[in-house]
């Protein structure tokens, strides 16, 4: 039970990172961004890349992965999303469909459609715990999943709360046209959020991707769990992204080791629904604010 | 740092096809308090947008003899021009200390003492949440941190709207003591007599288009003007 | 008339089987799309779930066909009619969730629906999909295929055309539009949000029954996220909030593997990039382009074509130019008519047929309305001599001068300068006294009037509700088409640049100003002012009336006329 929980937390750590991406793009910018697994998955295509036909070391590729999914965020927020801003919130969202098709599509026709091995970052035996409450049991893997969303969770926290950017962030986030009117270069801030989300998306690429190999789907399904993530943490706050990733992970590993497997996307839809009517601004709701 | 005075040059201001501003000419004087007055959209708060770059539009602002058309707004409260705009806007979420951190993003060092100074009040109050405070206070924290970016000229856009009378005259005495230290004050105001009280100069807006303009005192003494947009205040 | 031209296709393309069944796929995807724009366009709601609803109908029907030997239409019915409910089942939490909560939770459907039916494998054929789905022919499967494909697009349309002109389309786009407002102004927006979904969903539902027909083969797959994901592809590139835009998306989304399959380059990247283009730079797809072009030209064309050619009347010449008028009757009483903006002395036709026969009646076409020249640099004042010179040159010395709308001001005008020369003056719905205020915006509006007989002609009815007689207004719409582009504007200003307030009081003869009720462009309040204006003015208020007494009610007029001559 306990290790079914703690690879029940695993799982929701990485839904937890995903949803971080997505609720900083969704804060700053107003867009959901439905391009983000496609654009994480691409960045690790091309990591993977580098790494098995360049031979570039893999650390080396995963800071030039990084740098490359900023560039793509900005770019894509610069040119696909910031001319239609303030003119139609449904054209934005198209334009983040569009992405995700021609993501979608380079990434079948550079490298086809077959799965790609890609290298674990951590190996080494399992940690096992024994006492009182049984045995527990750890895996590297599932270790570099927590370590990542604390540090992340941590730099995220003193970042907003303590840096004078971090403020504009989320005075931005807040009310952009004040937020002009302070002297903050709205356009910057807007270019670090999809910087840092599509970073994001990148990151939970990499470290899935040994799991569940390099394919044009493999984002997928994390991304809808992502999103499932974010709404139940109320969409406004990163530590809602943080605890309903971890909440949900749990809660779906009990729901495939007691029902079935083949209904996880169900289930997925079943808490987004029943999540957003009951409440409305996710478990841990306290916004003042809605964008219309 | 800019300085001198302000001038408007025939600037219009559109909104799609809405032609909120059409050709006024305005000159503000610098270290005065200058008022703009008029009914609900007759122009004044896309004025005040258009002076921070807030909106794009045609005509020409220039400050003492430098141009600023094209300047984004950023550059523009860097240079001191700073506008406090309508209905508060400050951040409903974050603490009374990030608020004014916030506003002092284009400074090196953020003064917090300068907003202390003007408003005593906000110190005892600096790690509530903004979102929490009296209507009253929210109207303090919207100056304070207008100021924290340090202004030459500050833009007020109506700064007495949904206030008690007593907090009014409060706001009033601290627009005063803002100007008194050398700020160019712009006062965007529906409530007239208390925009009169405080202004060396005044303009009025109707649908646009400049409809009068003079000394306060010069403008009460006409009948027309004190009736048709004055509200019938008493000189 | 289009309809029938797809109806005939397949009978020339007999021989060629691929074709047709390409256009099939395309009537399929159109279907489909139409009913997502009922969703997006006019609802406004974003959904990404919608080849969810095609593979609910496709395996319904299928399913039906195959193993129950139901007839496809029935089954492809039957689909449809499943997809509604689950259109309704899944709209129904949607109309709590707005923007991307709703893509979001249909993202979730189509992914769940996929998994679902793939589960179900001893139903479904899971993954694998059914093969072979058999389509029992008279003829030619394929033209028959085809045929029922056009049948279901044509129904759907029709119901859908109907839809969105109905109270229930402008309260999908007022919800579209801002939702809180709708709810204020009295539409309930989770009623008619689930409509829109539901309906929208049955027509996915439609296109899912028929495509597996068509292709004869389904799997949960081919109705996964990416054909949700080009359906609404179709949409956005076609036009969202139009009802032929679905065609032109499914034409491109058909045609597009033709220009690409030798280049090898993937189609989710082409149509992405498509996607993404249209976005940015035409918002309103195709179908915009496509209604604007039909409206700039194919309209010029018509006006061009319905433009009066032949002068009815006489011409007299006056130093303003030829001057062409209409003389009826032959009593004593001489009576000059003025009509209105975008009207012409046929506009008093049905007027003159019950003339009495005290009166002589000389209708003018006004310099640059009907057939009389044009007239530069436009005031209500010219117009005024223009007046005079014209009853000089009839010889006529004491006359009633009737003037309707811009008639009404010019008649005001002849009258302060001329009032000796009247028997009386009679204002039908006249300009006020003070000018008629026209904003820029409106004469923008105006100045498209000229290359749009419809647009005249409705407006003409408009402005004269309780008269049909559409003989009438077609006339008068021909004369309309013949007013030069610069004149509508000249004269909306002139229109609003008068004022007789003072000169009224010395207009020493009766002055009977007639106001219908029911007029949309001018008040009661305008017309008492008027009437107060004139020392001699009454006003007459009648009841269910328009803008046009002179059409609507006649008899009244002259009865008016008539009163203290």
């Amino acid at each position: 039970m306990i290790n079914q929980i703690l690879l029940g937390l695993s799982n929701g750590a990485m839904y937890s990172l995903v949803a971080i991406g997505l609720v900083m793009m969704y804060k700053v910018s107003g867009v959901m961004n439905f391009a983000y697994g496609n654009m994480g998955m691409f960045v690790t295509y091309l990591v993977w890349w580098l790494t098995s036909v360049i031979g570039i070391n893999l650390y080396i590729s995963i800071v030039l992965g990084i740098i490359f999914a900023a560039l793509m965020g900005i770019s894509v927020e610069r040119f696909g999303l910031r001319p239609i801003r303030h003119l139609s919130h449904g054209s934005m969202l198209i334009v983040t469909f569009g992405v995700l098709m021609i993501l979608e599509g380079l990434a079948v026709q550079i490298w086809g459609t077959e799965y790609k091995a890609f290298p674990e970052l951590i190996t080494g035996t399992p940690l096992v715990f024994k006492g009182d409450f049984g045995i527990i049991v750890l895996r590297r893997q599932d270790l570099l999943v927590f370590v990542t969303l604390t540090t992340i969770s941590i730099l995220l926290l003193l970042f907003t709360k303590y840096t004078k950017f971090g403020i504009a962030v989320r005075a931005v986030s807040e009310n952009e046209e004040v937020a002009g009117y302070m002297g903050i270069n709205v356009g910057t801030v807007l270019s670090f959020s999809w910087a840092f989300g599509v970073s994001m998306a990148a990151l939970v690429g990499f470290i899935s991707a040994p799991k569940v190999f390099v394919s044009p789907l493999m984002l997928l399904f994390y991304q809808i769990q992502g999103f499932t993530a974010a709404v139940l943490g109320g969409f406004e706050t990163f530590t809602g992204a943080v605890f309903g990733g971890l909440i949900l992970g749990v809660l779906e590993k009990l729901v495939e080791s007691y029902i079935s497997e083949g209904f996880k996307a169900s289930f997925s839809l079943a808490i987004i629904i029943v999540v957003l009517i009951l409440f409305p601004k996710g478990l841990f709701g306290k916004t003042l604010r809605r964008r219309v | 740092m800019l300085s001198g005075d302000i001038y408007l040059k025939s600037l219009n201001v559109f909104y799609g096809p809405v032609h909120a501003v059409k050709g006024i000419d305005l000159s503000i004087e610098e270290g005065k308090v200058t008022t703009i007055l008029g009914a609900n959209g007759a122009g004044k708060s896309s004025t005040l947008k258009a002076i921070v770059g807030g909106v794009n539009y045609t005509g020409s602002i220039v400050v003492g003899t430098v141009p600023i058309d094209g300047m984004p707004v950023h550059k523009r409260v860097e240079n001191g021009i700073v506008l406090c705009p309508e209905g508060r806007g400050i951040f409903y979420t974050m603490t009374v200390k990030e608020n004014l951190l916030a506003g002092a993003y284009t400074r090196k060092h953020a003064k917090l003492e300068l907003a202390f100074e003007i408003f005593p009040v906000l110190k005892e109050r600096i790690n509530q949440i903004a979102g929490t405070l009296s209507g009253g206070e929210q109207q303090m924290l919207a100056i304070a941190r207008a100021i924290m970016a340090e202004p030459k000229y500050l833009l007020l856009d109506e700064p007495s709207l949904g206030l008690a009378p007593v907090v009014i005259e409060k706001i009033a005495e601290v627009i005063r003591e803002i100007n008194k230290r050398g700020i160019t004050i712009i006062l965007v105001e529906q409530n007239t007599t208390l925009a009169l009280s405080l202004a060396h100069k005044a303009y009025i807006l109707e649908n646009g288009r400049v409809a009068a303009e003079g000394k306060p005192d010069e403008l009460m003494k006409s009948d027309v003007i004190r009736q048709k947009y004055l509200g019938g205040v008493r000189a | 008339m289009i309809w029938i031209i797809l109806a005939t296709l397949p009978f020339i393309l007999i021989k060629n089987a691929f074709i047709i069944t390409i256009l099939s796929l395309v009537g399929v995807y159109a279907l489909a799309s139409l009913g997502l724009n009922i969703i997006m366009g006019y609802a406004g709601q974003i959904s990404i779930g919608h080849a969810a609803f095609m593979s609910i109908g496709a395996y319904t029907s299928t399913l039906l066909s195959m193993k129950y030997n139901v007839p496809v239409t029935i089954g492809v019915i039957a689909g449809g009619l499943l997809a509604f409910l689950f259109g309704l089942l899944i709209g129904f939490p949607a109309l709590r969730l707005s923007g991307f909560y709703l893509a979001i939770a249909t993202m979730g459907f189509v992914v769940a629906v996929e998994q679902f039916i793939g589960a179900l494998d001893h139903i479904t054929g899971g993954h694998a999909g059914l093969r072979g789905i058999k389509f029992p022919y008279l003829f030619n499967s394929d033209v028959e295929k085809y045929l029922l494909v056009l049948a279901f697009l044509f129904v759907s349309y029709v119901l859908a055309r109907r839809f969105v002109n109905s109270k229930t389309g402008r309260a999908w786009m007022a919800i579209r539009e801002n939702e809180t407002v709708a709810s204020v102004v009295g539409v309930n927006p989770a009623k008619y949000k689930l409509l829109a979904f539901a309906f929208g969903s049955m027509l996915a539902g439609f296109a899912g029954g028929l495509y597996a027909h068509v292709t004869g083969f389904i799997a949960p797959s081919v109705f996964g996220l990416g054909k949700s994901l080009d359906l609404l592809a179709i949409s956005v590139i076609g036009g969202m909030a139009s009802l032929d835009g679905p065609f032109y998306g499914a034409i491109v989304y058909e045609a597009l593997p033709f220009f690409f399959s030798r280049t090898n380059l993937s189609l989710s990247i082409v149509f992405g990039t498509i996607l993404i283009f249209v976005v940015l730079f035409m918002p309103l797809g195709i179908s915009f382009y496509i209604s604007r072009l039909r409206f700039n030209y194919l309209n010029a064309i018509i006006a061009f074509l319905k433009k009066a050619r032949k002068p009815y009347g006489r011409f007299i010449d006056t130093s303003f130019g030829k001057i062409h008028y209409i003389q009826h009757g032959n009593g004593r009483v001489p009576i000059i008519l003025l009509h209105g903006n975008f009207a012409s002395a046929r506009f008093f036709e049905p007027f003159l047929k019950m003339l009495p026969k005290e009166f002589t009646a000389y209708a003018m076409d006004l310099p640059n309305f009907g057939f009389s020249d044009r007239l530069t640099s436009v005031t209500i004042d010219k117009y005024a001599d223009v007046v005079n010179e014209f009853v000089d040159n009839l010889r006529l010395e004491r006359f009633v001068l009737l003037g309707h709308s811009l008639g009404g001001s010019i008649a005001m005008a002849y009258a302060v300068k001329y009032p000796q020369r009247l028997i009386k003056l009679v204002l039908v719905d006249p300009g006020p006294i003070d000018g008629l205020f026209v904003p820029d915006e409106g004469i923008k509006l105006l100045q498209k009037y000229k290359y749009n007989p419809d647009l005249i002609r409705k407006s003409l009815m408009f402005n004269a509700p309780t008269f049909d007689d559409e003989r009438l207004f077609e006339k008068v719409t021909s004369d309309a088409l013949r007013i030069p582009k610069r004149a509508i504007r000249e004269v909306a200003e002139a229109l609003r640049t008068y004022n007789y307030s003072a000169q009224a009081s010395n207009v020493n003869v009766p002055v009977d100003v007639i106001f219908g009720d029911k007029d949309i462009i001018l008040s009661l309040w305008q017309m008492e002012k008027t009437a107060a204006a004139f020392p001699k003015g009454r006003l007459h208020v009648l009841k269910d009336v328009g803008h046009s007494p002179i059409l609507e009610a006649p008899e009244r007029v002259f009865q008016i006329i008539l009163e203290n001559l």
